[in-house]
């Protein structure tokens, strides 16, 4: 007959127990590993783009407009970018309709070595970014006040040339403000979609 | 188990000669080498990383989830994304809320879609009793909590390769729909 275990041994052997937490480290693992799959690494960010309004000019104001507005508008087609104002005259800018079936205002450049100075990964005919935005800084310094543009495009534009217009319309980066950012330009962007 | 006598050891080898299972021994032996890993501090890690992803995952306002025909251009805005109706133009298809509402084809929306089913109608309108549906809802919300009102906000998720004019037709669609804010997402680029 096999003896009877000593109460007191089993009482001296018994040592405050650790709560397994092996399993639960296991969950935990599992957890943070699909939470890691699932999150996107990549940043965001937005550009705000609004509906044109129309009928919602100045004409209840009632009162003398001290300028009109500039109505500054950029139309992309396969051949470069046309721009266009009605408030005022811009230099080299001319908005009258004979102009615009000369050809468009920043064509694009054929320099191979010009389209690869733009980051953009396009072979050699390439819209002119640079020249884009030289030009609207010109604009801009006539008409600080000026922060709406009107963007349209011919119907077979990228969409990634769109993005493109609107990053060289909202800020130069060839000059600094006083807290050293890229000088804001026409940021206020309004789509005109040709309708 | 740990606190094994070493006096235990020689009176088991006498043992062993007199027939003892000779596991038994072998696992005593092992066990008083035994020295456990002390995983607690390494719990309170995991538990740290945890409450970390999951705070950022249910704060992410676009909660956007990779799909092979959207790719989406970079930008050098600043702007961050805020919670709004989410958009997506990829290669092949309009979603609204992830779910497909039109299919388009070689980068046309199908006509099938619009009103009229017309290629030339820029109105689509299954984008528009998609978008109603949502603004409905919006509304809905909007009557019991003032916090939150409509706005007419939509983010909109863009292939970069799609054409003008399918972008052009959403927009138009999204206005009729009482969605007159858009917010184009776009990638930031590393710089």
């Amino acid at each position: 007959m096999a003896k009877k275990p000593s109460k007191k041994s089993n009482i001296e052997n018994n040592d405050p127990k650790e709560l397994n937490l092996v399993p639960y480290l296991d969950i935990v693992t599992n957890v943070i590993m699909f939470l890691l799959l699932t999150t996107t690494v990549t940043q965001m960010g937005v550009i705000n783009v609004s509906a044109p309004k129309y009928g919602s000019g100045a004409a209840g104001s009632g009162g003398k407009q001290e300028k009109p507005p500039l109505n500054l508008s950029v139309f992309i087609t396969d051949k470069g970018f046309t721009i266009a104002a009605t408030g005022g005259v811009l230099p080299g800018v001319d908005s009258s309709e004979e102009a615009k079936a000369k050809g468009p205002t920043i064509p694009k450049v054929n320099d191979p070595n010009k389209c690869l100075a733009m980051k953009r990964k396009e072979s050699a005919p390439c819209y002119d970014y640079v020249g884009l935005i030289k030009k609207l800084a010109e604009i801009k310094k006539l008409f600080p006040d000026e922060t709406k543009i009107n963007l349209s495009a011919e119907e077979n534009i990228r969409y990634e040339v769109l993005v493109n217009v609107m990053d060289a319309a909202r800020e130069n980066p060839f000059e600094r403000d006083e807290s050293n950012n890229p000088m804001q330009m026409f940021y206020d962007v309004v789509f005109a979609a040709g309708l | 188990m740990d606190s094994v006598n070493e006096k235990n050891i020689p009176k088991n080898d006498t043992e062993e000669l007199s027939g003892p299972p000779p596991r038994k021994q072998k696992k005593s032996r092992i066990e008083e080498h035994e020295y456990p890993l002390n995983i607690t501090a390494m719990m309170d890690m995991m538990t740290i990383i945890l409450v970390y992803l999951l705070k950022s995952y249910s704060s992410d306002p676009t909660n956007i989830t990779p799909q092979g025909d959207l790719s989406m251009p970079f930008s050098t805005t600043r702007l961050k994304p805020e919670a709004a109706v989410p958009l997506a133009i990829s290669k092949n298809s309009i979603l609204v809320n992830d779910k497909e509402v039109c299919k388009i084809n070689n980068g046309k929306v199908d006509p099938s879609c619009k009103e009229g089913k017309s290629e030339e109608q820029y109105m689509i309108q299954t984008l528009y009793s998609a978008l109603d549906s949502e603004r409905q809802k919006q509304e809905e919300i909007a009557a019991y909590n003032s916090a939150q009102q409509f706005k007419g906000l939509v983010l909109i998720m863009g292939d970069k390769d799609i054409p003008f004019r399918v972008v052009s037709e959403v927009l138009y669609t999204a206005g009729q729909a009482q969605f007159g804010n858009f917010k184009f997402v776009v990638l930031k680029n590393p710089e």
